[in-house]
């Protein structure tokens, strides 16, 4: 296979990568699923903490037996790839370059957020509008800007999870004031459907959204962090996710290297978050971890193509998820 | 087949620098991120006020800054800058004259969606017949909804709240102070490094979009708001060569948004809510 042409190789990365991480990784977790009622914890843990953990400890084991397979397919040495070992400097950057992955993808996940149910507040506001005729509909003009009070802390919601993490935001602080006002400087007569009833279901619609960001595949990373020991779970998670850079980074790029970097890193990216959305119940499920993969994947593979150090990116992708998960 | 080592880039940046680069501009972008997140995650950075966390988050960074660019990186972020030491004289005024665009921007865009106020829909309230005292009208009158003096809206129910006494001036100050080191100052300096005019460029929008961006827990509006003030600092600090017109500007915003916040006076606050949304 080392003699094709990279388009060809692209392919044939591209119809591996969605082979696994959708059809493979989909019929092994249902038989997981089924697997954890025959497990003897009935009583310690429940059916969906069992299953969590058997998911992705199954996952990291076919993940493992998958970079074997496209070490044999590409033809790539992965004992040249594992290097840095011997770095404790990198390793500890690679730790704050994933706190920095983490906080600078949750910061785009609420502008998403913020946006698409801004959006949505302007398409209420004109549809009450047009209901109610000119007169009462000129009180719901505000609204979109109609918060709540400046201290309430949006977005924190159950702690310990995903979602609460990439949700939780300042509240509180300086820039508040204009918000407020516009919330306050409504005329008393707008009745129920007020800025007040407006932010509210703004909190509510956020919450089930960082609700939602729990399930698919995020739901055994979560579970396994809940109840197994922390470095069972460490190990279990480095595993899965320091596959991920085995593929999508040390095979993907050293396999594309005759590209160039643009298309190289684009191809590793791309492939990167598309694996992301599979398995993952809609789009905005899924919008937290595709915003994740896409600062992360752009990061490391940058990083990659100039200083083939695999080690460090492993550290930072754990580091993103124990940032994330725990 | 082995990955192929690439030599050092162009700069000569050896891997260890890289990587301590990536990390400062990644921590840099996301700082107040990062603050909030450390704030809601352990409780002994929440008995901190969540500003104190971020201004100390951003004198963290500013530190790791020096240690790794040099302390002229920081405030005077465009190397071997034409204006010289001329730039802090004209950066003094430029950024008092830039603090009284920005404010009258943010006042603009935020006020821009909001309709003039017609005849309310429902009866009149009652007018008030007695004198008024002190001139202010008693509130729940439409006269006293209405009224406003400057930025001040002038209500008789005005009280200090628990919020107005945990947002101080100082860190207000501060904020603006560091946030302008980090996002102009270091940030910049980072975006220039590598030497080419397009990758500056989308260094430059970048940084000025996620500053923008990071006013988005105050809502959308607010992203909109900040904008003029990321692009008028940054120009600022590429025109004179420092990060003081935008420290000047920004501090002078932010001293104008403690002004309007203590002038607010106490609103209803949203009902508790517990875990899963349901009520506390």
């Amino acid at each position: 296979m080392t003699a094709l042409p990279w388009p060809l190789r692209a392919l044939v990365l591209a119809v591996l990568v969605l082979l696994y991480y959708k059809y493979a990784k989909a019929a092994l977790f249902a038989a997981c699923r089924r697997a954890a009622h025959l497990l003897p914890f009935a009583r310690r843990w429940d059916a969906s903490e069992r299953g969590g953990v058997l998911e992705l400890a199954a996952a990291g084991a076919s993940h493992v037996l998958v970079v074997l397979l496209l070490a044999l397919v590409t033809g790539v040495d992965i004992a040249a790839l594992l290097t840095g070992w011997n770095r404790p400097g990198l390793i500890v950057l690679g730790a704050a370059i994933g706190v920095g992955e983490v906080a600078l993808g949750s910061l785009l996940c609420r502008v998403v957020i913020e946006g698409v149910q801004a959006r949505g507040r302007r398409r209420a506001a004109t549809e009450r509008g047009g209901a109610r005729g000119p007169s009462a509909g000129r009180g719901t003009v505000g609204t979109p800007a109609g918060r709540g009070p400046a201290g309430a802390p949006f977005g924190r919601g159950p702690g310990g999870a995903v979602g609460a993490s990439f949700g939780r935001g300042p509240g509180g602080a300086a820039g508040a004031p204009p918000g407020r006002a516009a919330a306050r400087t409504l005329p008393a007569t707008t009745g129920v459907a007020g800025p007040a009833a407006d932010a509210g279901a703004g909190e509510e619609r956020m919450r089930q959204w960082l609700g939602l960001s729990r399930g698919g595949w995020i739901r055994h990373h979560l579970k396994t962090m809940e109840v197994v020991s922390l470095p069972l779970a460490l190990t279990l998670t480095a595993v899965q996710v320091g596959s991920e850079e085995v593929v999508f980074r040390g095979l993907a790029l050293t396999w594309l290297r005759d590209a160039g970097p643009v298309l190289a890193i684009a191809l590793s990216c791309l492939l990167f978050t598309v694996m992301q959305v599979f398995l993952m119940s809609s789009w905005r499920a899924a919008m937290f971890p595709v915003v994740g993969a896409i600062v992360m994947g752009l990061t490391h593979s940058v990083l990659y193509w100039n200083y083939p150090i695999l080690i460090p990116l492993m550290v930072a992708h754990v580091t993103f998820f124990l940032f994330a998960v725990a | 087949m082995t990955p192929t080592p690439i030599p050092d880039l162009p700069g000569g940046l050896p891997d260890t620098r890289a990587y301590a680069l990536t990390a400062l501009a990644l921590l840099s972008l996301s700082c107040l991120t990062l603050a909030a997140h450390l704030h809601t995650r352990w409780a002994f950075v929440r008995r901190l006020p969540l500003l104190g966390v971020h201004v100390l988050l951003m004198t963290a960074l500013v530190a790791a800054a020096v240690a790794l660019l040099g302390p002229l990186a920081v405030v005077a972020p465009v190397p071997g800058h034409p204006a010289g030491w001329w730039g802090v004289p004209a950066g003094a005024v430029l950024g008092a004259a830039l603090g009284v665009a920005v404010i009258r921007a943010d006042r603009a865009i935020t006020t821009s969606g909001r309709a003039p106020r017609g005849a309310p829909a429902g009866p009149r309230p009652p007018r008030m017949t007695a004198a008024r005292p002190a001139g202010f009208a008693a509130s729940g009158t439409a006269a006293a909804e209405r009224r406003r003096t400057g930025l001040v809206r002038a209500r008789n129910d005005y009280a200090p709240t628990s919020a107005d006494l945990r947002v101080r001036p100082e860190l207000l100050v501060a904020v603006a102070a560091f946030e302008e080191l980090v996002f102009r100052g270091v940030l910049t300096r980072l975006a220039l490094l590598p030497g080419e005019v397009w990758l500056a460029a989308v260094g430059l929008v970048a940084t000025a979009a996620v500053f923008a961006c990071s006013h988005v827990f105050f809502g959308w509006v607010q992203v909109l708001a900040k904008t003029p003030l990321a692009v008028a600092a940054c120009a600022a600090t590429l025109l004179t060569g420092n990060v003081l017109a935008a420290v000047i500007a920004h501090v002078a915003f932010n001293v104008w948004v403690w002004r309007y916040r203590r002038s607010e006076p106490v609103t209803r606050r949203a009902p508790a809510r517990g875990m899963w949304g349901a009520p506390a």
